[in-house]
């Protein structure tokens, strides 16, 4: 459904991207031992008024992870998303139709759950 | 540890008088158990606990945007506390289990207490620190290393 401005209303059923650090060699980066990803990953920048997010079926893989040496692609159902009282929006930008923002009270236990439901993508080029 | 101008008194005031050797070999002791001592207090810390200093110490070269997301390089001055806290709490048996930079300047700093109950420390760039523990990615303690460092001992040790 287009809301307004070629913006799009973001069902329980979609996805969204992030890119999460994972450098080569990854002695630094949001994965755990265990494949899980870190709190930080989903914590806002001071400033930010939401954690920018691709929604998955609006882009690509390749294009959303922009740089696969350094990241990997992660991926959050926007339903899960809302049962926790935060919300997401569809907030295009010039360069990348897809982008999103997950707004809210994001504090660090939103931050430490949000993490919780992220899962990686498996994506080969 | 005995002082070297503490011999001859050691020598005279006995009874039974000392040999200067038994001196020199309760003098080696002495100095080799307070430096033991000293490295636990200080220095001796577990490899894995090694392993994530050297790592939060790699954060320095992360210049702005690491994340693609704008985030800022962490401080030096919260990689200090990081570190800081991690030598001694490292003596208290805590072993890091992750660490990884925030986007604020700060360290995260995380201890597993169990595969179901972790601890998140932050390490904030003007000096202040937040502790949450969690069961299952739900958070029950949360407050300052100040007022909760204990909660997590005892967590700790209840699990061992």
């Amino acid at each position: 459904m287009i809301i307004n401005n070629d913006r799009i209303e973001i069902l329980r059923e979609h996805n969204l991207l992030r890119r999460a650090f994972y450098p080569n060699p990854p002695d630094i980066t949001y994965f755990k031992d265990d494949g899980t990803i870190c709190s930080t990953c989903f914590q806002l920048r001071n400033g930010e008024n939401g954690i920018s997010v691709d929604l998955e079926h609006l882009t690509k893989y390749e294009i959303s992870i922009k740089d696969k040496t350094k990241y990997r692609l992660i991926t959050i159902n926007a339903g899960s998303i809302h049962d926790l009282s935060l919300l997401t929006e569809h907030t295009p930008l010039p360069d990348n139709y897809a982008h999103s923002l997950i707004k809210g009270d994001i504090d660090r236990k939103k931050s430490k759950k949000l993490a919780g439901l992220a899962r990686t993508v498996q994506y080969l080029s | 540890m005995i002082a070297l101008n503490d011999i001859d008194s050691i020598r005279t005031s006995t009874l039974n008088p000392v040999s200067i050797d038994k001196i020199y070999a309760l003098m080696y002791y002495n100095n080799l158990y307070t430096t033991l001592k000293e490295q636990r207090s200080f220095g001796f810390v577990s490899q894995k606990s090694i392993r994530a200093i050297q790592k939060i110490n790699s954060f320095i070269n992360l210049q702005n945007n690491w994340d693609s997301y704008e985030a800022l390089k962490p401080s030096i001055t919260s990689i200090n506390n990081a570190i800081k806290f991690i030598r001694e709490a490292d003596n208290d048996g805590l072993e890091v289990y992750f660490t990884a930079p925030g986007r604020n300047k700060d360290i995260l700093v995380e201890y597993q207490i169990t595969p179901e109950i972790s601890a998140e420390i932050y390490f904030n760039e003007d000096e202040t620190n937040e502790l949450l523990i969690f069961g299952r990615n739900e958070c029950f303690v949360e407050g300052t290393i100040k007022d909760k460092y204990y909660e997590l001992i005892k967590l700790f040790n209840d699990y061992q």
